[in-house]
């Protein structure tokens, strides 16, 4: 006979807000979980998480450690999963509050979740509404029109990706583009120069990318700025800033593609 | 929990407490039973005057806690066995 373990995990988005985007079951979680084990968007969705939660364990002190020398931000994310599993292990039921969606730039709930089910926990993801969701809303570009790119912006640098300028582009965490070191909160003019001269083999120097930061609570004013790519060094960037760059090119037809299609359908030709 | 943080969280889940406050936001403070202390540093825009008027720390406040995973972009640097899923999700 096998003893089932009790403790159990989930992990829930809160939304990039504070009650206003979180879904039913999310905050029911939330509620009635043993232990909330958070990291929250600010104090102020932190002190409203520690309102609604039994027991509530926050992850911020586990970025301290990037002070340390040889320490980084990987060792932040081994950490946060231990404190995570920790309070699994000691048979609660838990549940792991990320800003914005769970699953998305936030690597722990899935390195959490996988974790405890290797050990026999049960343990899944709850979505919310992430950073993209607002941003879709708020700058009114709808992915499925023209197709969108979405990457870290240090990946985009670092490695040959294809890009698509006939799509949406969409940077994140710009505000800490380029630091190798995995210790840095920041970024600088030399290494957003760098990003942009890579772009520019692909954007025109005067074409307009917008500055995006979703509005963290309900007075809190939302990020559009409007600026050329070649300004982009000299522009304030926070952690939370995301650079979008609209579509820059026309479609470019696939004649081949089309021409197997039209034979299928003889009497519905797309025109040329 | 303050008064101020409950009208945060009343404004940002109810559609009625946000007209409210969008189109006469003094008296729907008031109604509330903000201070006007409270009115003021909401009024201010100031993070900090807010977090304090909540009775957070004006320092603690000013630090957002930011999950800042581009470790999973340069998925090359890192261990395989510490997160093989996440790095194989970057990967794709």
């Amino acid at each position: 006979m096998t003893i089932e373990k009790k403790g159990r995990l989930v992990c829930v988005g809160t939304g990039m807000r504070m009650a206003g985007q979180i879904t039913p079951i999310a905050q029911s979680y939330l509620e009635t979980s043993d232990v909330v084990v958070g990291a929250a968007s600010n104090v102020l969705q932190r002190r409203w998480l520690q309102g609604i939660a039994r027991e509530y364990i926050c992850l911020a002190g586990h970025y301290d450690i990037v002070e340390e020398d040889g320490k980084s931000r990987k060792d932040t994310y081994v950490n946060m999963t231990a404190t995570i599993m920790e309070q699994v292990r000691a048979g609660k039921t838990v549940c792991a509050a990320f800003y914005g969606h769970p699953g998305v730039f936030a690597c722990i709930a899935n390195m959490a979740i996988k974790q405890a089910r290797e050990e026999g926990y049960e343990a899944h993801m709850e979505p919310g509404i992430s950073a993209e969701d607002c941003l879709v809303a708020d700058i009114g570009i709808d992915p499925g029109a023209r197709g969108m790119q979405s990457m870290e912006s240090t990946q985009f640098m670092i490695y040959q990706r294809p890009i698509d300028p006939s799509g949406m582009m969409i940077l994140w965490q710009i505000g800490i583009a380029g630091d190798l070191t995995l210790k840095r909160f920041d970024t600088e003019p030399a290494r957003l120069q760098i990003l942009v001269d890579k772009l520019a083999n692909h954007y025109p120097l005067d074409h307009e990318v917008i500055l995006y930061e979703a509005a963290t609570n309900p007075f809190e004013k939302t990020r559009i700025d409007r600026l050329a790519l070649r300004d982009l060094p000299a522009a304030e960037l926070k952690q939370i800033t995301t650079l979008v760059i609209p579509a820059a090119k026309a479609f470019v037809r696939d004649e081949e593609t089309i021409a197997k299609l039209n034979a299928l359908s003889p009497e519905n030709q797309l025109a040329a | 929990m303050s008064r101020l943080m409950e009208y945060f969280i009343e404004v940002d889940r109810s559609a009625v407490m946000r007209a409210a406050h969008q189109s006469e936001p003094f008296v729907s403070m008031s109604q509330f039973g903000l201070t006007a202390d409270e009115q003021d540093a909401l009024m201010s825009g100031e993070f900090g005057r807010v977090a304090g008027a909540i009775g957070i720390d004006a320092g603690k406040a000013q630090l957002s806690v930011m999950l800042v995973p581009q470790t999973i972009a340069m998925s090359n640097q890192l261990p395989a066995l510490v997160i093989p899923q996440t790095v194989a999700i970057f990967e794709q």
